[in-house]
């Protein structure tokens, strides 16, 4: 298989899914984290974050209103429901790298994840930094990932390493 | 934006005003409502030396008559704002195609490392009907969407992270990432994987040139007075259009300014004058007029409109004839997309001069018309782009931002 770049609905997925807060409710009617603005016959929709379980499904259930994609979708190429797709783009932008390091969505998640982990392993650095891995990137860290990570969450805390682990390459390229 | 108030100057229409069109068409219109035909609300005058008849409703655009090249035969298929919209920035009626701005992104590509290529600066009171559709895409790849500045902290969406980070941990985060998404060596994702090292090192030059090209304090005060920063009536528009002319001096290729927001709503926030159009006009001309006169002025004397193109349309343009009771002269007009009229100045346009014309009351498109896709391909022509030859492939079909059709308007070239 040649290596390829998830789609955006499978990073939010993932993000939800590593942090534990996927809802994993099926069916029935979708979620809605956009804004709602009737005008006198225009509808404006507008993405908004909501820190709410019910809106944490799977991207699928999403209710997609034209133009009214959050940024993760939209910089990740997830097509206006406008727009007829038979096949996506894969672009890799600046925007993307800013919406998947500052998203509010993503920094909630990065925390929530810090909570799991810190409360399944307790306070050892060591064990957090392997479960974050184990959790994030399906696998142990290398000594080098390992050591750099701690360092990370000595200065910073567990949640800027989860963080970061939503921005490198194996969260969101697969080989 | 009423032609007939504005930039089409009509003498036929004055002597008739008061008497019924003329037709035994049912006009297109909105609302159905065929008043009387009614005179201008706006006396018009002879500006600069190329004696352009352009009306009181923009003196300080009248100002700079001489820049630029009038288009007075615009005309659209459709008299409903939010595809008029559509077709004006896409080309096509319905949303899911690429804006002009998109195309342009996509054919002349990025000058700037540290900014998007397409930006979009909407009016302060809210986005123009259909909203972000307006500056999508559609199949382009993404980094060719219109990406809006807003005012404040945080100009660009996710520039910044909304709540404050531990100390240095931004910066950590960067470093971390840097460092782990450099230590592979040979694999078989390395394109994909060098592309994303870019956009990170992107993102992070971003963070300090946005807030850097936002902030306008550094601007003299002249400048600002000139834009009417300091005036609350075209502080809006002023701001917008000094932040356009920034980011183009940075190698933004297309900025994209709005006037109107919502459509609906009372009071009305946008141009669409059913009500009243020496009112609703009178009101929305004095928010812009300064402004964009600035511009111009200010593109002109740095010397950037030689290679700077400026674009001033409308969806549609207002019906000569009131919209009121068929035995009255009401004081609003309805949609016209008959015929209407836009400007042109700089790169590669003549100046003072005007092309087109409507038939003697202002109703319909008479010598030249010009449908979008036509104003598309003359647009593209004077960036330097064959209309025919800009494609992208989607869907089986080579499409193009003006589809199957665009003729080359050579008359407004100077």
């Amino acid at each position: 298989m040649s290596p390829r770049r998830v789609e955006a609905e499978v990073v939010r997925d993932a993000i939800l899914s590593v942090s534990g807060q996927l809802n994993p409710e099926r069916g029935g009617p979708g979620f809605e984290d956009v804004s709602i603005t009737p005008n006198n016959g225009t509808v404006y929709y507008e993405a908004r974050d909501r820190d709410d379980p019910a809106v944490h499904r799977r991207t699928v259930y999403r209710f997609t209103p034209r133009g009214g994609r959050t940024a993760i979708l939209d910089t990740f190429d997830c097509p206006d429901p406008s727009t007829a797709a038979p096949t996506r783009n894969v672009t890799t932008t600046p925007l993307q790298a800013l919406s998947l390091l500052n998203n509010p969505f993503v920094l909630r998640m990065a925390t929530r994840m810090a909570e799991r982990i810190a409360g399944r392993v307790g306070e050892d650095v060591n064990s957090q930094v392997i479960r974050a891995w184990q959790l994030a990137i399906q696998r142990d860290p290398d000594p080098r990932e390992q050591r750099l990570s701690i360092e990370l969450v000595r200065q910073h805390g567990l949640a800027t390493l989860c963080r970061g682990l939503f921005n490198i390459n194996d969260f969101v390229i697969i080989e | 934006m009423s032609h007939v108030d504005s930039f089409d100057h009509k003498p036929e229409l004055d002597r008739h005003h008061g008497q019924s069109l003329k037709t035994d068409e049912t006009p297109d219109i909105f609302f159905g409502r065929v008043g009387l035909l009614r005179r201008s609300d706006w006396a018009f005058k002879q500006r600069g030396e190329s004696g352009l008849w352009i009306s009181d409703m923009f003196p300080h655009i009248a100002e700079m008559a001489d820049e630029m090249t009038l288009l007075r035969s615009l005309v659209s298929d459709s008299a409903n704002h939010t595809p008029a919209l559509f077709l004006l920035n896409s080309g096509f009626g319905a949303n899911g195609f690429p804006s002009t701005g998109s195309w342009i992104s996509y054919g002349l590509g990025n000058e700037s490392q540290s900014l998007p290529t397409f930006v979009v600066l909407p009016d302060g009171r809210g986005g123009p009907n259909g909203g972000a559709s307006n500056w999508s895409n559609g199949f382009l790849p993404a980094q060719h969407q219109g990406i809006v500045f807003r005012g404040g902290t945080q100009p660009v969406r996710d520039l910044f992270p909304p709540t404050k980070q531990p100390r240095g941990a931004d910066a950590a985060v960067q470093r971390f990432l840097s460092t782990l998404n450099r230590q592979r060596t040979a694999s078989s994702a390395d394109g994909l994987v060098d592309a994303r090292i870019r956009s990170y090192e992107l993102a992070a030059r971003m963070q300090a040139s946005v807030p850097e090209v936002s902030d306008l304090t550094g601007e003299p005060r002249h400048i600002q007075d000139m834009y009417g920063l300091n005036d609350k009536l075209t502080a809006d528009c002023g701001r917008r259009c000094l932040l356009g002319r920034r980011l183009l001096e940075k190698g933004v290729r297309f900025v994209q300014i709005y006037s109107g927001g919502p459509i609906a709503g009372s009071p009305r926030a946008s141009w669409d004058a059913h009500e009243s159009v020496r009112q609703n006009h009178g009101f929305e001309a004095s928010r812009i007029d300064r402004p964009v006169a600035a511009l111009l002025r200010d593109l002109r004397q740095r010397g950037m409109l030689d290679d700077t193109l400026v674009l001033f349309t409308t969806e549609f343009g207002r019906t000569p004839f009131a919209q009121s009771a068929a035995n009255a002269v009401g004081p609003g007009r309805d949609h016209n997309r008959y015929g209407f009229s836009g400007w042109l100045a700089g790169g590669g346009v003549r100046r003072g001069a005007s092309y087109g014309s409507t038939d003697d009351v202002g109703w319909k498109a008479a010598e030249h018309p010009m449908p979008w896709h036509d104003f598309h391909a003359t647009l593209l022509h004077l960036l330097g782009v064959d209309h025919t030859e800009l494609t992208y492939y989607h869907n089986g079909i080579q499409r193009r931002l003006t589809n199957v059709h665009g003729e080359v308007h050579t008359g407004v070239f100077a």
